[in-house]
């Protein structure tokens, strides 16, 4: 007896110690936006399924304000991400902290106690706690748009509804800049509730083809432009890899790849999707993030498999995921061709990997964009972003949601998204025929003092700013974003032009939750990529067999019954 | 590299060919079941290819290895010592070769480590990663803040399981076995990192220091030890002291704690180790950066640099270089390595003492 009972007692240690290290792996994840919200997908060219605002009263004789100013001065707190940048300033107590507390202060009467930084890795476990113990601050943003939605279902989160709609003529920076299309774009089509409103990407360009600019001039090539061509290229590349790679010609790597190969040749596998592919469709297949069930979709695997057989692909892709440093490493070494990520990936970081590369390979070297793949109208039809971003929420410990709500709105004033997105001027940047322009620094230059106070420890401010992520096209042009990177701005303004020539946004439909979907996205995303890699890898003459197998298995582990589902809402909704 | 993977490819080719032989006959006469002939294909390729490349190392640390028995015993080694010696230096290369490649990586320069040149030796020595964190304030704080947490932690969590292990090996405790019972309970069952916040949050010990030292102060596995090494005093000491006149706090500070300093050395150690590798604590409940500990540092610092899904974010930030996080992770883990030495020789006797009596 009491053997066995050690024994159980045993097993129930070793169980939670399991326990213990899977919950260590689901929080290290980053949760993709599209992974999170389950029932994001494009839809018709235009036409958004969007509910009618409901019939809330206006509250123009509200007694504790004056316009928008509080009579009496409320307390909030702010959430805001800590990336622990190097060099920056603290995340939550900086110049641009001081700023918005005098601002609100100023504009609404609204004292800010309190920045609660949190580091932007852990909000997918802390955002939880916080709202599980009721010690959230008043004012919270996250990607993790599930974690809202649990607890918006235990009462822990405030309906923003009345806020948004009884409000409206006095919160105009929000509905100007956000758009019905925002605020209501999480309303509940059920209830009407809306748990979190929706912030706004700016800049909705998603990926972008790079090539070797010095590899093309040095084999006297044009820049491919269609996916023959494109092909072409890497064949060029495989065969010189001694003189483009003098000595490491067996480190070449024509066209580089990830094990998450949906994302990294997406503008590719577009240009097989027929042109004509009905909304509808887009809709019904289209779950799954990287589209991997929309027509056409095979043909462009099939087109990798071949060239991964002629060695023209990364041979080692499969092993290395989404942002492995080792897949980066070897871009800036100089030994990959060709390669597609974000838009702006080799340009963006500091330094850029555009930068790191020509400090190992030459002043010559560069990336450059380029936009070779046509389909089947001679389009080079790409995916956009939606124009949504993180979610802002209310819990329902924070007692003053009417300030929060104003706080809100004055994040979206042009004339603070602008301070806080570029800074001061004369530090941060100076005008250049009136675009503003990045100024940078070395540590130890004059003026680097100063800098490192006015730091802007996220991109363009967006922890501080909450409302908008990328730059703010209100007034500035293309140019003031190609001059806020450190490498040439001809290489920003080709690689703007490549994302968007020809790209389509596909608005979204709110049918409600895929009940099919939930829970299943993370299955479905590995069988997914599995599949991929997979099929990629082996010999051409079981290309479709292998193919063919991994999708039935796709299919059957739940594909199939998302589809169904969402063919049945589309038809309740739409037809 | 060619040559290196044929006679890798010959290894593998002259274990398995006769294995597999012998195998097939196996199966005929139903010695051995079908699917050894999967492990042998599976297994012996997996070893072979992957592993002959710490081949060289390994050869390098078992000669080592086998010196120092040879010098320890003095005799002709027999098959028994070879195993011995095998084991040893299979363990030694597992746990040292990471070490080592982070070595390797804190000397080398950035573009060295880019190019994926550097694996136990460091490519273009240079000292400037740890002159840089030895120089920066944040490190250097968080490493003495950690030293106090630790020292602090073990005397308090020693004084604890002291007073918590003690009282039960009386007999004649009124309700031992329940107090037993609701100890060890806790041990198999937690209730979770919100409901501990929840505790600490109206104990309104969140953001303060000592929620670093004083919610995981005990651990209730180094207090069975504990218990079980008391048991092992013999009770003739204690009576022999008790008819002198001693009461229980004068029994256990004069016979029972001077005969457990091996186990009191060992479960420090425990703890110390406990508490300079852990963060999880000071993650959650801590967000004053004053007192994040070492640990949390270098995880905020490793973690940051995690790509955030391309599809949610085109943002990073910079960070710091990769042979600046590489000295950093040696400089929180030297000093925790250094203090084995100096318990080491109470550590076997430690852990096993106490082990024959449940």
């Amino acid at each position: 007896m009491k053997k066995a009972l050690s024994l159980l007692l045993a097993s129930f240690m070793l169980l939670g110690l399991l326990a213990a290290c899977g919950s260590e792996n689901s929080d290290g994840g980053d949760g993709g936006l599209e992974d999170l919200r389950p029932s994001t997908t494009p839809s018709g060219d235009g036409t958004v399924a969007m509910p009618s605002p409901s019939d809330t009263e206006t509250t123009d004789d509200d007694p504790d304000l004056d316009g928008v100013f509080f009579k009496e001065r409320r307390q909030i707190s702010v959430e805001v991400f800590d990336r622990e940048t190097d060099p920056g300033s603290p995340a939550n107590n900086n110049v641009y902290t001081d700023f918005l507390k005098e601002k609100a202060l100023e504009l609404h009467n609204i004292e800010i106690t309190e920045y609660r930084a949190m580091p932007r890795h852990e909000e997918d476990s802390t955002i939880p706690l916080w709202l599980a113990s009721g010690t959230a601050p008043d004012v919270c943003i996250t990607y993790n748009y599930a974690a809202i939605q649990e607890y918006a279902g235990m009462g822990a989160v405030h309906d923003l509804e009345p806020l948004v709609h009884g409000y409206r003529d006095r919160l105009n920076h929000l509905w100007d800049l956000f758009g019905e299309y925002l605020i209501y774009y999480a309303r509940d089509p059920a209830n009407g509730h809306i748990w979190w409103m929706e912030t706004y990407k700016a800049d909705t360009s998603r990926l972008n083809t790079f090539m070797r600019e010095d590899w093309l001039k040095t084999l006297n090539l044009a820049e491919p432009n269609t996916i023959q061509e494109f092909e072409n290229v890497l064949i060029a590349f495989r065969d010189n890899a001694e003189t483009l790679l003098p000595g490491n010609a067996d480190k070449m790597i024509p066209f580089q790849v990830d094990s998450d190969p949906g994302w990294t040749t997406e503008n590719m596998m577009m240009a097989f999707v027929p042109s004509d592919i009905s909304m509808k469709d887009k809709y019904i297949y289209g779950f799954d993030d990287r589209k991997i069930t929309w027509p056409g979709i095979k043909e462009g695997v099939r087109m990798l498999n071949k060239w991964y057989n002629d060695d023209l692909l990364w041979n080692d892709f499969a092993l290395y995921g989404p942002g492995a440093k080792y897949a980066d490493d070897v871009k800036q070494a100089g030994y990959v061709g060709a390669f597609m990520q974000s838009w702006n990936y080799p340009y963006r970081d500091n330094p850029s990997y555009q930068a790191t590369l020509q400090q190992q390979v030459g002043p010559e070297a560069s990336f450059i964009a380029i936009d070779p793949f046509q389909n089947d109208a001679g389009k080079k039809y790409k995916r956009l972003s939606d124009s949504n971003d993180r979610k802002i929420f209310f819990p329902t410990t924070n007692k003053e949601p009417k300030a929060s709500i104003f706080y809100i709105d004055m994040l979206c004033r042009p004339d603070i998204i602008t301070y806080l997105q570029l800074g001061k001027e004369g530090v941060n940047y100076e005008l250049k025929d009136g675009v503003p322009t990045k100024i940078l620094y070395e540590a130890g230059d004059p003026g680097w003092d100063e800098y490192i106070k006015y730091f802007i420890n996220s991109h363009y401010n967006i922890d501080l700013l909450m409302s908008i992520n990328e730059l703010y096209e209100g007034g500035l042009t293309a140019l003031a974003q190609a001059t806020s990177y450190d490498v040439e701005p001809r290489l920003i303004l080709k690689a703007v032009e490549c994302a968007q020539n020809d790209a389509l946004q596909t608005p979204y439909h709110n049918f409600g939750t895929i009940e099919a979907e939930s829970g299943m996205m993370e299955v479905l995303k590995t069988k997914r990529n599995e599949m991929l890699n997979r099929s990629i890898k082996v010999p051409v003459a079981e290309f479709d067999s292998t193919f063919d197998a991994g999708m039935r298995e796709y299919m059957e582990t739940g594909g199939q019954a998302i589809q169904d589902e969402r063919r049945e809402k589309w038809e309740m909704y739409m037809e | 590299m060619d040559w290196f993977y044929i006679i890798a490819a010959g290894i593998a080719a002259a274990i398995q060919i006769p294995w597999t032989v012998v195998t097939i006959f196996r199966v005929r006469d139903k010695k051995a079941n079908p699917w050894a002939l999967i492990v042998i294909w599976i297994v012996v390729p997996f070893l072979v290819y992957w592993l002959s490349f710490i081949l060289g190392v390994f050869i390098a640390v078992f000669s080592l290895v086998w010196q120092l028995l040879n010098i320890i015993y003095g005799k002709k080694p027999k098959a028994g010592d070879w195993m011995i010696a095998f084991i040893c230096t299979l363990i030694i290369v597992v746990c040292i070769l990471p070490l080592i490649n982070i070595l390797a990586r804190s000397l080398s320069d950035a573009e060295a480590l880019m190019r994926s040149e550097v694996f136990l030796w460091p490519k273009g020595w240079n000292f400037d990663a740890y002159k840089r964190v030895l120089s920066d304030a944040k490190f250097t704080w968080a490493l003495a803040w950690t030293a106090f947490l630790t020292v602090a932690g073990v005397v308090l969590s020693i004084f604890i399981t002291t007073i918590a292990a003690y009282p039960l090996i009386y007999d004649n405790l009124k309700g031992r076995a329940v107090i037993n019972t609701a100890i060890i309970f806790t041990m198999y069952f937690g209730a979770g990192t919100i409901p501990m916040y929840i505790l600490l949050n109206d104990l309104n010990m969140l953001d303060t220091w000592p929620v670093l030292l004083v919610p995981y102060c005990l651990s209730v596995f180094n207090m069975i030890i504990m218990r079980s090494f008391f048991y092992g005093i013999p009770d003739s000491l204690r009576e022999s002291a008790e008819i002198d006149g001693a009461g229980p706090v004068r029994v256990l500070v004069s016979i029972y704690i001077p005969l457990s300093t091996s186990v009191i050395a060992t479960l420090s150690l425990f703890y110390a180790v406990g508490r300079w590798n852990s963060y999880t604590d000071a993650l959650y409940f801590i967000s004053n950066k004053t007192y994040f500990p070492i640990q949390l540092l270098l995880y905020n610092l490793l973690k940051s640099l995690q790509s955030i899904d391309p599809a949610q974010e085109v943002v990073r930030t910079p960070g710091l270089s990769e042979t600046l996080r590489m000295a950093a992770v040696m400089f929180a883990t030297v000093p925790i390595l250094l203090i084995y030495p100096w318990l080491q020789r109470y550590f076997v006797a430690g852990v096993t003492l106490g082990s024959e009596k449940g």
